[in-house]
């Protein structure tokens, strides 16, 4: 939108005035108080003060417009380029209000209606426009305040971006998160809304019985309200349950009470009657069996002692049969006991005979005796020893003459003997030593060193001991020595044997007691077998014992009723008195009271009264029990019923849900700012630094470089000087500002066709910064119409160089 | 022969109001014998054969003697046959010798036609030639996982001849919530296997069948005779029923609740909402309506102030109030855009929350953080 005229009528002090507003860059030039802040109003309520005003909002917005005295309305017409049409938009508030909005032949009516269409053709809303696209001094001169107010909040350049934005109608992102983070931890400290309980501490968990104390956000503050309300209703549903089970079994102890009463109340009475049958159906049974044993007596008595008297005459006659039984088996018994005598007599013999033998035999082997047996065996190996030292020295000779000649020679020790030599052969051997004589001339060989006289003399002298040993025993040979030393042992041994069978045979008695004893069996006298014999004593012996057992019985019993009855006279007169008491117990027994059916007997019965006595006695005690606890219970349970707090509780989760829901919006919110301010990267105000830079350096006329981080909001560079934003001068401060101005009216049109409306921007600076300022406010309109406000003569005349100018009328007030 | 039955159930005589304030608790409490007192004079107006009572006449077994004898003299009140009462959970039978059914059997002295059915038997009547068979089903105690209908199948096989009618207390799967299967859960299919003409039911305050009349009903839930909580939205409820031969044919509500209870639950978000809320609020019957308002929603100023003002003329005509209405300042694209620069944060905030249908209250209270924040 391009703003071509503007005709208030009246507005203000304004009568009817047009304004050419047709420029790219309007200078809206006049001394104070002569309307230009008119003229600003005019054209704000124009395009969006609606005209079908409540009297209220009228009075709020617009009255001060009403012409004075007493003007009863004010009207705007706006003519202006849009979309390459022109458009005359006309408004008219207070009475006769009218809204209206035309474009060659097409009018738009109503304020509704026309408040649509300007917002569509505006872009930008109300506030764009009065925050930052309407500048008036004072509001440029709080961009720079706040600036420096939010200086160590300020970071980089979104931060002063962010501060200007918020000096022009939106919110500090910084502050916005702090406010924020703010209400979330109210709202969630201490709870955790993913697992939908409270934070443990130390693994410990922090619900309703042991809870937080500190710190607590409302969300878990309201869990806390609700679980303490869910709490109470599960004890009140607990002692609901608890009275219920008690009631039951009140209930069931009241019934059985009930029950045993009954029973009580209705069988009570029998029981003296029935404790009489009682008595008396002992008494029959016992009477019955009294007289049953009366008769049994005096039945049996005579029978008795008649059994008893056969007896004692049987019984002595059957002792004696069996003693002549006893002794015949005795003599059966010595008899077959001889025969093993006689045996073992016979054997005991022939051991002796074989005993006696052997001695014999011992005898006639005696033995060589241990020294002489001794002596020929160490001469028989010393004989061996030297004859074998001897074969070891044998001598062969050879003996040879020219002429026949007689000789003697002498082999060994042996006997010399005549030889001849030379007629024949003479050879022969020698063992140790062989001489020869021959003519006179006896030559002697010996072998080896020892002296062989001595060999031969050691074995004469042995041999002749050998000889007498041998003789002496009675032994040809050495052989035959050890030969009879052998016999003579194994006879000694196989006598030695023979007397002990002998010895064993004879059990300790003596041969002659044996014979003694083989003698006297010839003089027993003849009995039958013995298994005859103990057959018949085995008969006899049971027959005594069965006879005195059954006599005994007898003996018994008559002892018995003779210590009772005295005598069967007495015993007939008491078996009449029974029999007479037994009919009368039985005709009592009959009229006695029954025992109700059910149960076998009055005892029975009895025993089941006074089980449900003891019953009833023992419920009265457990009802008071329990009757006490229910009372307990219930005045626990007071007023409270689980439904009225089911309620309760379902109000209290709603608050928590509540709460819990407003937390979770606030954490919407927090995700929905991260979103937005990640991604304003690609946001078109990203080159609000560069161009906030470039103009403030055409406006100072120096290159500088302003740094938007660091800790205050911009510094300023300039020929090697780094200057804080705070300590430029007034001038540069004004500069700095226009330029943040300019660069945040640039990048909320972003490229759109508008315009700025600039109220004495120029003031703080000097006469250079102010003509660059011109130009740069020239080129700015270039692209966006600027209508520019002012009183300072000077600043219109630079701007009115190549711009036009709207003179405010001098002579409207 | 038509039979006419007047079927009523959890009339809770000595409920005791206690989260009410003093007076309305009077009114409460009166009101409960004054709708007993109407529905006899209803019954006797239209010459009911019986009255049945079907669980829960009194709210505890430990209602005060006055209660018991006051409810007597009311009930003794009936011209027809009888007056048949079977305890529910909230009056069961079982109980200490002094409970209330021993109390009321003492205040029935010389009432004839006052039936106390406290045990699982067939009690039967001549009316008119016709053989009326009840079978009462009462309640052993207040919390209980096993209904006790399970004798009447074979009860009702040997009272073949003549109307057959269950009387039973519990809930009825589908009728009423009852998730820890704690009040005698019965199942329609176990109730409608009986042969029985129906079932006369009390438990759930809430009545059916749906329908205000009809010609038949396996079973009947009559509902409580006037409201007793919020949870209870009918003006008060008992059956009028007429048998003839050995069933049902014919049936219609009956309602002498004089209070009303109403909560008002809703999103206000315009000020046609506004105007509905408060014409809905004009349409009740306010002297006998406690109201419950549970609104949220956002507005703008002036239609907070319409319903601020709307309920502040109307309240106190109310008997009773009770407000947890939860209604933010409303904030919509118009407001941001006058408010916040274009493409600001602010700006860009509120638009994307607007725009979350999810999280509708998000705008709103973003909108007080920002200008929180603004604030210096």
């Amino acid at each position: 939108m391009r703003l071509h005229r503007a005709r208030l009528h009246p507005f203000g002090h304004f009568a009817d005035e047009t304004f050419d507003l047709a420029e790219r860059l309007v200078v809206v030039h006049g001394p104070n108080e002569r309307g230009k802040s008119t003229l600003r109003q005019a054209i704000f309520h124009a395009l969006f003060t609606p005209t079908d005003l409540t009297p209220t909002r009228l009075t709020k917005s617009v009255r001060p417009w009403l012409p004075l005295p007493a003007g009863d309305h004010a009207a705007v017409t706006l003519t202006f380029e849009h979309d390459g049409k022109t458009w005359t938009l006309h408004k008219r508030w207070g009475a006769g209000q009218a809204s209206e909005l035309r474009e060659g032949g097409n009018t738009t009516g109503g304020s509704d209606r026309v408040q649509a269409s300007l917002a569509a053709m505006l872009v930008h809303g109300e506030a764009t426009f009065q925050h930052v696209l309407f500048t008036g001094q004072a509001e440029l001169e709080r961009t720079l305040a706040t600036i420096a107010q939010q200086a160590s909040e300020l970071r980089d350049v979104r931060d002063l971006l962010k501060a200007a934005t918020s000096a022009a109608a939106d919110v500090d992102e910084q502050r916005l998160r702090m406010v924020l983070e703010q209400r979330i931890r109210e709202a969630f400290s201490r709870w955790d809304d993913a697992g939908g309980r409270p934070e443990p501490q130390n693994g410990q968990d922090k619900g309703v019985a042991n809870r937080w104390k500190r710190d607590v956000g409302h969300v878990l503050e309201a869990w806390y309200a609700w679980q303490a309300h869910e709490a109470g209703r599960r004890d009140v549903l607990a002692l609901e349950a608890d009275i219920d089970r008690v009631t039951t079994e009140v209930a069931a102890i009241e019934q059985v009470i009930r029950d045993r009463d009954v029973f009580v109340t209705a069988h009570g009475g029998l029981r003296n009657g029935l404790t009489e049958r009682a008595t008396l159906e002992e008494r029959v049974q016992r009477l019955a069996a009294e007289q049953a044993a009366l008769q049994a007596a005096f039945a049996g008595w005579p029978t008795a002692q008649a059994a008893v008297d056969a007896w004692n005459r049987a019984a002595p006659v059957h002792e004696a049969d069996l003693v002549k039984l006893q002794d015949e088996r005795a003599a059966a018994r010595a008899r077959q006991a001889g025969a093993a005598t006689v045996a073992a007599f016979g054997a005991i013999q022939q051991a002796k005979a074989t005993w006696e033998k052997a001695e014999e035999a011992v005898a006639a082997h005696p033995h060589p005796g241990d020294a002489a047996l001794t002596a020929i065996v160490r001469l028989d190996r010393a004989i061996g020893d030297a004859t074998q030292k001897l074969a070891a020295r044998t001598l062969s000779w050879h003996l040879d003459a020219e002429a026949s000649r007689p000789a003697t020679v002498v082999r060994g020790n042996q006997p010399p003997e005549p030889v001849a030599i030379g007629s024949e052969e003479s050879r022969g051997t020698a063992q140790g030593r062989f001489q020869v004589t021959v003519d006179g001339i006896t030559v002697t060989v010996t072998s080896g060193e020892d002296d062989v006289d001595a060999l031969f003399a050691s074995i004469t002298a042995d041999r002749a001991s050998l000889a007498r040993h041998l003789e002496s025993c009675g032994a040809t040979s050495p052989e035959d020595a050890a030969a009879m030393a052998t016999s003579h042992r194994d006879h000694a041994t196989a006598a030695a044997n023979a007397k002990q069978v002998y010895a064993g045979l004879l059990q300790g008695k003596t041969f002659e007691q044996w014979r003694e004893a083989v003698e006297s069996l010839e003089t027993l006298p003849a009995t039958r077998d013995i298994e005859t014999l103990e057959r018949e004593i085995n008969a006899k012996q049971k027959l005594l014992s069965e006879g005195a057992a059954e006599a005994n019985v007898y003996v018994k019993a008559v002892s018995d009723w003779t210590t009772l009855h005295t005598d069967l006279l007495s015993l007939g007169r008491r078996l009449v008195d029974v029999q007479r008491e037994f009919a009368d117990a039985s005709d009592k027994l009959t009229a006695a009271p029954r025992v109700p059916g059910g149960y076998e007997s009055v005892e029975a019965f009895l025993a089941a009264l006074d089980e449900a006595e003891q019953e009833r006695i023992a419920a009265r005690d457990r009802f008071t029990a329990r009757s006490d606890e229910l009372t307990r219970l219930t005045e626990r349970l007071a007023d409270r019923r689980s439904e009225d707090l089911a309620e309760t509780c379902d109000t209290a989760r709603r608050a928590f849900e509540r709460v819990r829901a407003k937390g979770r919006d606030y954490l919407r919110i927090r995700t929905e700012l991260d979103r937005i301010t990640a991604g304003d990267g690609d946001d078109p105000l990203a080159t609000f630094g560069a161009k906030v830079t470039d103009i403030f350096s055409r406006i100072t006329g120096r290159p500088a470089t302003l740094a938007f981080d660091g800790s205050l909001p911009a510094t300023v560079e300039r020929d090697g000087v780094l200057v804080p934003h705070e300590q430029l001068s007034h001038g540069a401060g004004g500069a700095l500002a226009l330029a943040v101005r300019l660069a945040l009216a640039e990048a909320h049109l972003d490229g759109s066709e508008g315009f700025v409306m600039l109220d004495d921007p120029l003031v703080n600076l000097d006469k250079d910064r102010m003509q660059a300022a011109c130009d740069v406010l020239r080129d700015f309109s270039a692209r966006t119409q600027v209508l520019f406000f002012t009183c300072h003569d000077h600043h219109a005349a630079r701007l009115q160089q190549p711009a036009a100018t709207a003179q405010v009328p001098q002579n409207v007030r | 022969m038509t039979v006419r039955i007047l079927h009523t159930a959890d009339n809770h005589i000595g409920l005791p109001f206690g989260h009410y304030p003093p007076q309305l608790r009077d009114t409460l409490v009166v009101e409960r014998f004054d709708a007993l007192e109407r529905l006899v004079e209803t019954a006797n107006g239209r010459q009911a054969d019986f009255l049945v009572i079907a669980g829960d006449l009194f709210d505890t077994t430990r209602v005060r003697a006055q209660d018991i004898r006051k409810t007597a003299g009311i009930l003794r009140g009936f011209a027809g046959t009888a007056v048949v009462v079977v305890p529910g959970n909230h009056d069961h039978v079982a109980g200490v010798d002094g409970g209330v059914w021993k109390r009321f059997r003492e205040e029935l002295e010389g009432a004839g036609n006052i039936d106390l059915l406290d045990t699982t038997e067939v009690r039967s009547y001549d009316v008119a030639g016709q053989q009326v068979h009840f079978f009462p089903c009462p309640c052993p105690s207040k919390t209980g996982s096993t209904p006790t209908i399970g004798w009447v199948a074979d009860a009702a096989r040997e009272h073949s001849a003549g109307l057959r009618i269950g009387i039973a207390h519990g809930n009825v799967t589908g009728l009423g919530l009852d998730a820890e299967g704690q009040y005698f859960t019965m199942d329609p299919a176990a109730l409608e296997a009986v042969d029985v003409a129906t079932w006369l039911l009390g438990h759930i305050h809430v009545p059916f069948p749906t329908t205000q009349a009809g010609e038949r009903s396996p079973y009947f839930m009559a509902g409580t005779h006037t409201p007793d909580s919020l949870r209870c939205r009918h003006p008060g409820s008992a059956w009028w029923i007429e048998c003839t031969d050995d069933r049902v044919t014919r049936y219609e509500r009956v309602s002498q609740g004089r209070i009303r209870f109403v909560r008002i639950e809703r999103d206000v978000c315009s000020a046609d909402d506004v105007a509905a809320v408060l014409a809905e609020c004009r349409g009740l019957e306010a002297a006998r309506t406690i109201l419950d308002l549970q609104l949220s929603g956002r507005l703008s100023a002036p239609e907070r102030a319409a319903l601020d003002g709307g309920f502040a003329e109307l309240r106190p005509a109310f008997l009773h109030v009770s407000d947890e209405s939860r209604i933010l300042d409303r904030i919509d694209a118009a407001k941001v855009a006058e408010l916040y620069s274009d493409g600001g944060l602010a700006a860009r905030l509120l638009t994307a929350l607007l725009a979350d249908p999810q999280h509708p209250d998000a705008a709103t209270l973003a909108h007080e953080l920002i200008e929180e924040a603004r604030t210096p």
